[in-house]
């Protein structure tokens, strides 16, 4: 459809900027990646072969694109970036059979805009993905270079490992779902240059890594399903996964935020169940501890700290909670009483403990404001703002400073902050979207490196398919 | 001074956990036998239809008389008789060592407590009484350190036992069970780690459930307060227990009904901790199961992808047979090739046009204790006769009686038999 002249008009000039930054929000504040971001795309045929190639370079909010590729009939063809960064055989929905490369799946549609448009559309009404058609000479071969800010390498709208795909025939960019661009004839998986990664795979089809927590001395990785609460247990060395505790009891059925206490244990924090569990070192539910009853509970991370208590976050009651060595759980800290505004939407998300015992950093997803709460006199104070989107939280006290690394799921990125000694103020040093992150949501430590699960539970709430398998990404810190 | 737990957890343990990951065993095992990527597809995979011919035939149904155990076939120097009849709704039983027996009756909600004082070998109407009572759908039942444990439709229950058999009041032991909709017969065993088990079957026949602690084994805490999915994907898995010798976990499973006269068979599971065993897409050897709803696959993958990622069964039987009670052979009067084998109660069959089960059948163990054959040890319970099918039992409870014959029940006309091997007299 095409609705993007009618929206400009109505929007005149008030909403301008937005219409222009391309993106779905307000533009996040830059800060750089640990190196300089660019990617390649080996662009295949569907035998495999490859015809072409398609880079991308960071520029500002945007991207430079430079594409050539090989043995197309002459004429334009249209040119997209898809959501999944896979460039296998996958479904046409529109026929409901298998067709080369749907793997790729639809358009990147960050902006949620479910409606296809030309490359200059505001993400908001058309697709993300939506690039210029590529020009093929008479000699097959076709070169575009253009620059975009639909789409980028960072950010909600980055397009690290999708896929760009070259269509058939033209692109009207009107027509739903693809402009009238026929079959895929190319596909290229966007990959960063220059950066290693490893990833550890799931084996189920749903199951939404949230949590991630790292047992050292069994050199274990617990993540767990935010959809149906199975907690695998992932030796880090090998990747090996097992199932460490099937889910769907009582109390067990979604698992979020993950932690290892001193015993060994795992805890759980339960989310809409409203729940916490701990399970014992062989993967048998401990206890489960009910929170107060509520029609919307939302416990969704917990963390140990020094005086043998674990604290707990809940997204939606403006309460933190506290679990006592004896396993008993209190209602800590009333949020009415501070700083701390609850809105619609994830409040308090991650949290974390400082080594001296002293604090609670807590990250407040809708508002991006991280929160420092005094264990001591309970008293709230603002660290900073501009973590929209923060989930799980990760401090690493070095000799060398305090560094809070920050998953930020929707925005694909995991941020790293500078923390004053006392913890009270942070900085922004860099963001970092890996080899293309799907809504990390929270991390661990593991061996002197970080893991991030990527729990693309913006797909499970937008209803669409998830890509498997589903992962965690190992990364050295940045 | 702060203890330094924060710290262990965040950043001192790196080099302690690089040196024991080595020698760290995978807590659970190895997963089951996956073999493809499941990809969850933005549309339900296309099956190609399939058409099922399936025939309700349910035997006419017979009281039980005396003049029909000569119906019945057991195998050579075997007996059988009856030890009580007019039991009512007479399903599981539980032996004690002093030869007292309490039998749980499903339908009327008690549990009785039956002892041959005598020892005429018949529970007279003296012998019996009941010691429980408005248990909802009680079933299952296992004695640990001078409690009884009964499970019904949604409770677990425990009751102190006295020397005379007795009970006491039941007290809840475990709450909160899912409804029992078409599956009310719970199993319940303590199981050899001193956790109880628990088996829970699916309210309905053959589509996913939306209580996750439908169609599994439960596992539970031994102070009955928190529990986990043990294993899922059964349907009902009514009998099961550890084998005397090597400790593995055996279940038996009712396949689904309607789905034709042999799909899917009757299932003997060893019961892995973790494991899917599939229903209701998959069944024997993880077979896609052409008949059941693939739109509600969960992640909406293939079905063929599902029953990769689930654990295939051990041994088959007769399709719709419907196994209740599963009870290993501990005593030492029958020969010695039966010792440890496992004995199991196939109630019989509704939907199939030649009926199976109305028997007892054994599960046959090789010398290295491994199960090789379900082969049937009593029968006769149903027959043809100008040209209708017939049948006087519905078979339930199994159990080893303390002089090592094997007991049995009839629910249907609540009989108890009792089966002794005299092959060497």
């Amino acid at each position: 459809m095409k609705l993007q002249t009618k929206r400009y008009l109505a929007l005149g000039a008030l909403a301008l900027g937005a219409a222009v930054a391309g993106g779905a929000g307000a533009p996040m504040p830059l800060a750089p990646a640990s190196t300089p971001l660019s990617a390649t795309a080996a662009m295949r045929d569907p035998a495999g072969q490859v015809l072409g190639t398609a880079r991308f370079v960071q520029q500002g909010m945007g991207v430079q694109v430079t594409v050539e590729v090989r043995g197309l009939t002459p004429g334009q063809h249209g040119m997209h970036v898809h959501e999944y960064g896979r460039c296998t055989p996958g479904v046409d929905e529109a026929t409901n059979t298998v067709v080369p490369f749907g793997g790729a799946g639809g358009h990147f549609d960050p902006g949620l805009s479910k409606n296809h448009d030309d490359p200059q559309a505001p993400n908001k009404y058309g697709h993300g993905g939506d690039a210029p058609m590529l020009n093929v000479g008479a000699d097959g071969v076709g070169r575009a270079s253009f620059t975009t800010d639909k789409f980028s390498l960072t950010g909600m709208n980055g397009v690290l490992n999708r896929t760009l795909v070259v269509h058939a025939r033209p692109d009207d960019y009107k027509t739903d779902p693809a402009g009238m661009s026929g079959a895929r004839e190319r596909c290229g998986v966007i990959v960063r240059d220059g950066l290693t990664t490893r990833d550890y795979g799931l084996p189920g089809a749903q199951d939404f890594p949230e949590g991630v927590a790292y047992d050292a001395r069994r050199g274990v990785i617990y993540t767990g399903s935010a959809v149906n609460g199975t907690v695998y247990a992932i030796n880090a060395a090998t990747g090996a996964v097992s199932k460490f505790q099937e889910g769907g009891a009582l109390g067990r059925q979604a698992a979020l935020g993950l932690k290892v206490d001193a015993q060994g244990r795992l805890w759980i924090a339960g989310g809409a169940q409203g729940t916490v569990s701990i399970l014992t070192p062989d993967g048998m539910t401990l206890k489960v501890l009910e929170t107060p009853k509520s029609p919307n509970p939302y416990i969704n991370d917990l963390t140990p700290a020094a005086d043998g208590n674990v604290y707990v976050t809940d997204s939606t009651r403006p309460v933190i909670f506290r679990v006592d060595r004896n396993l008993n759980l209190t209602e800590w800290l009333d949020l009415a009483n501070t700083p701390i505004r609850y809105g619609p939407g994830v409040n308090l998300n991650g949290i974390t403990a400082t080594p001296d015992g002293r604090y609670l950093l807590a990250m407040q997803l809708n508002t991006g404001e991280l929160w420092r709460i005094d264990l001591r006199t309970k008293a709230v104070r603002r660290v900073m703002t501009g973590l929209t989107n923060g989930d799980g939280l990760l401090l690493d006290v070095s000799p060398a400073g305090r560094t809070l690394y920050v998953a930020r799921n929707k925005d694909q990125v995991v941020s790293k902050v500078s923390l004053s000694a006392d913890y009270g103020t942070g900085q922004l040093v860099a963001e970092e979207p890996l080899r293309g992150l799907r809504f990390p949501a929270t991390l661990a430590m593991v061996e002197g490196d970080l893991v991030v699960t990527q729990a693309q539970l913006d797909r499970s709430m937008a209803g669409i398919p998830p890509e498997t398998p589903f992962r965690l990404t190992r990364f050295g810190k940045f | 001074m702060h203890k330094p737990m924060l710290a262990a957890l965040t950043v001192a343990l790196g080099a302690l956990g690089a040196a024991l990951a080595q020698g760290s065993a995978s807590p659970t095992g190895p997963g089951p036998a996956q073999t493809t990527t499941p990809t969850p597809r933005p549309l339900p995979a296309p099956e190609p239809p399939v058409t099922v011919t399936a025939t309700r035939n349910e035997p006419r149904a017979l009281g039980f008389t005396p003049d029909k155990l000569a119906r019945l076939k057991v195998p050579a120097g075997f007996q059988i008789k009856v030890m009580a009849t007019g039991l009512g709704n007479a399903r599981m039983m539980h032996v004690m060592p002093d030869g007292g027996l309490y039998l749980t009756r499903r339908a009327q909600g008690d549990i009785w407590y039956l002892k041959d004082v005598n020892r005429d070998g018949l529970f007279d109407a003296g012998e019996r009484r009941m010691v429980a009572q408005n248990l909802k759908l009680v079933h299952g039942l296992d004695v640990r350190q001078g409690k009884l444990y009964a499970v019904g439709e949604k409770t677990i229950w425990v009751m102190d036992m006295s020397r005379d058999g007795g009970l006491s009041v039941p007290r809840v032991f475990a709450d909160g069970f899912p409804d029992a909709g078409q599956h009310p017969a719970r199993g319940l065993k303590w199981g050899p780690d001193g956790f109880l088990y628990a088996s829970f079957g699916s309210t309905n026949n053959d589509a996913p459930t939306q209580n996750p602690e439908e169609a599994t084994i439960l596992r539970i805490r031994p102070d009955g307060q928190w529990r986990e999915v043990y294993a899922r994907g059964l349907r009902h898995t009514i009998g099961f227990g550890w084998h005397p010798v090597t400790g593995t976990f055996y279940g038996m499973d009712q396949g689904s009904d309607w789905h034709g006269d042999n799909i899917p068979p009757e299932e003997l599971n060893v019961i892995q901790r973790g494991r899917n065993y599939g229903w209701p897409f998959c069944y024997g050897a993880r077979n896609p199961d052409p008949y059941t709803n693939s739109s509600q696959i969960p992640g909406k993958i293939t079905k063929a992808e599902f029953c990769d990622l689930t654990q295939g069964s051990l041994l088959n039987y007769t399709a719709h047979a419907a196994a209740i009670g599963m009870n290993f052979y501990t005593g030492t009067s029958f020969p010695a090739e039966y010792r440890n084998d496992a004995f199991v109660a196939f109630r019989g069959s509704w939907n199939r046009s030649e009926p199976s089960g109305y028997e007892i059948a054994r599960v046959n163990f090789d010398a290295g204790n491994r199960p090789t054959a379900i082969e049937p040890f009593i029968t006769g319970f149903v027959y043809e006769e100008g040209g209708e099918w017939k049948q006087f039992g519905r078979v339930a409870g199994v159990a080893t009686y303390t002089d090592g014959s094997l007991l049995f029940t009839d629910d249907q006309s609540g009989v108890i038999y009792r089966v002794l091997y005299t092959g060497g007299q």
